[in-house]
């Protein structure tokens, strides 16, 4: 399901900045939701994160998992919306996981020590084996 | 964002997003606090010093210890420029207002690889108003000016300014898919028009209209192949831009180009 699309795809072909726009794709796996972020989250597009995140919240997923390795950029913004989610989840009995993002995203979960607060996989894959693996303990 | 013109210049890459990353922060804090709920006009200049990079970012509103205390993004904002910039400082204008001056040392300059990084020599101890904003072409105004040098900085940092007004704008998602379109097709005319090393962007964002008008510029860079009629409009910009005009500003070439967002006005 795509959660959120803008309209003007294509606008400006064969540009290597064209991916600023921001975009959450939704599926559902078993008990992980997943919500896969592209282009830049911040101060006007953290508002449609939340938005999906509160969609999410309302499914009977026992994970949510951000997938950022497509997110080109993050601010304080994007990381407040996160760690309020985490927040959330952990009241409601679920988690919250992320994947690793690219280079400044990844440095901004590192410097403000969000990586320590919220698990981080490698890949929605790496999800789904480490849990099969504690389930089949 | 682009950040080819910045690596062309020279600058280390994860430099160039260390510097984004700040001022996308210091914009954020300017517009959500500095003036209440209200937009405020605000400025950033940026500097190249001997061993890398200088960025002023001045308003004028309520001051930064009145806001801290109510707003945790405020103090998460103010971390993180502190932890990406190698040295970041956070004063009270005297006149009222904030700002925040933030330094970001590039190994690859000379001098940038080691020793305390510190402020440009022509800015220290002194009033940064009356050095920097002297700069300021006459016939520009906004609610953010932008002054930049050297002129290939402008866009590789453009872009997220513009960004982080488009909110104030009132600008859909859909729309500022475009806004880098628009701050790189303009950093690249000014690399071509620039009439000097330093230059100006004033920057408005209101009523689904986000405007750049950007000074000052080479007046011949913009008269027609045959010197006849009024100044040509740059091509890579025109199919772009909502509104685009070229003017002449006391002797100086001045590009204003608007972006509006129709599914909302």
């Amino acid at each position: 399901m795509v959660a959120f699309s803008p309209t003007r795809e294509g606008s400006g072909e064969g540009h290597e900045d064209l991916q600023s726009d921001f975009r959450v794709e939704t599926h559902s796996t078993g008990r992980v939701t997943t919500l896969r972020l592209s282009g830049e989250l911040d101060l006007l597009s953290s508002p449609a994160l939340e938005e999906e995140l509160e969609h999410a919240s309302g499914s009977d997923c026992d994970v949510i998992l951000l997938d950022l390795r497509d997110l080109e950029f993050m601010d304080s913004t994007g990381l407040h919306v996160m760690v309020k989610a985490h927040q959330r989840a952990q009241e409601t009995g679920r988690s919250l996981v992320l994947t690793k993002g690219g280079d400044q995203v990844q440095r901004l979960l590192d410097l403000t020590g969000v990586a320590e607060l919220i698990r981080i996989v490698d890949s929605p894959a790496q999800l789904l084996e480490a849990d099969q693996a504690r389930d089949g303990a | 964002m682009s950040s080819a013109a910045g690596e062309a210049l020279g600058f280390d890459p994860e430099l160039l997003s260390d510097l984004n990353t700040a001022v996308s922060e210091a914009c954020n804090n300017v517009i959500q606090h500095a003036y209440g709920d209200e937009p405020g006009p605000f400025s950033v200049d940026f500097a190249l010093a001997t061993s890398g990079l200088e960025v002023r970012i001045r308003d004028h509103g309520r001051g930064i210890r009145q806001a801290a205390p109510e707003h945790d993004g405020l103090k998460v904002g103010l971390a993180l420029m502190s932890a990406v910039a190698d040295r970041a400082e956070f004063a009270r204008v005297p006149e009222g207002g904030t700002e925040v001056r933030l330094f970001f040392r590039d190994p690859t300059r000379p001098g940038g690889a080691s020793g305390a990084p510190s402020w440009s020599a022509s800015n220290a101890g002194g009033d940064p108003t009356q050095v920097w904003g002297a700069r300021l072409p006459r016939g520009l105004s906004g609610d953010v000016v932008l002054t930049v040098s050297p002129v290939e900085l402008l866009g590789p940092v453009l872009g997220r300014i513009g960004r982080a007004l488009a909110p104030s704008a009132g600008f859909s998602l859909d729309r500022c898919a475009d806004v880098y379109l628009v701050t790189d097709a303009l950093g690249e005319h000014v690399e071509r028009a620039a009439e000097s090393e330093s230059i100006s962007v004033a920057l408005g964002a209101h009523d689904q209209l986000l405007e750049f008008a950007v000074a000052p510029l080479r007046i011949s860079a913009s008269r027609r192949p045959d010197g006849a009629g009024p100044p040509s409009r740059p091509e890579s910009l025109v199919s772009l831009a909502d509104e685009l005009t070229v003017s002449d500003v006391n002797g100086h070439g001045m590009l204003r180009v608007a972006m509006r967002d129709h599914r909302r006005s």
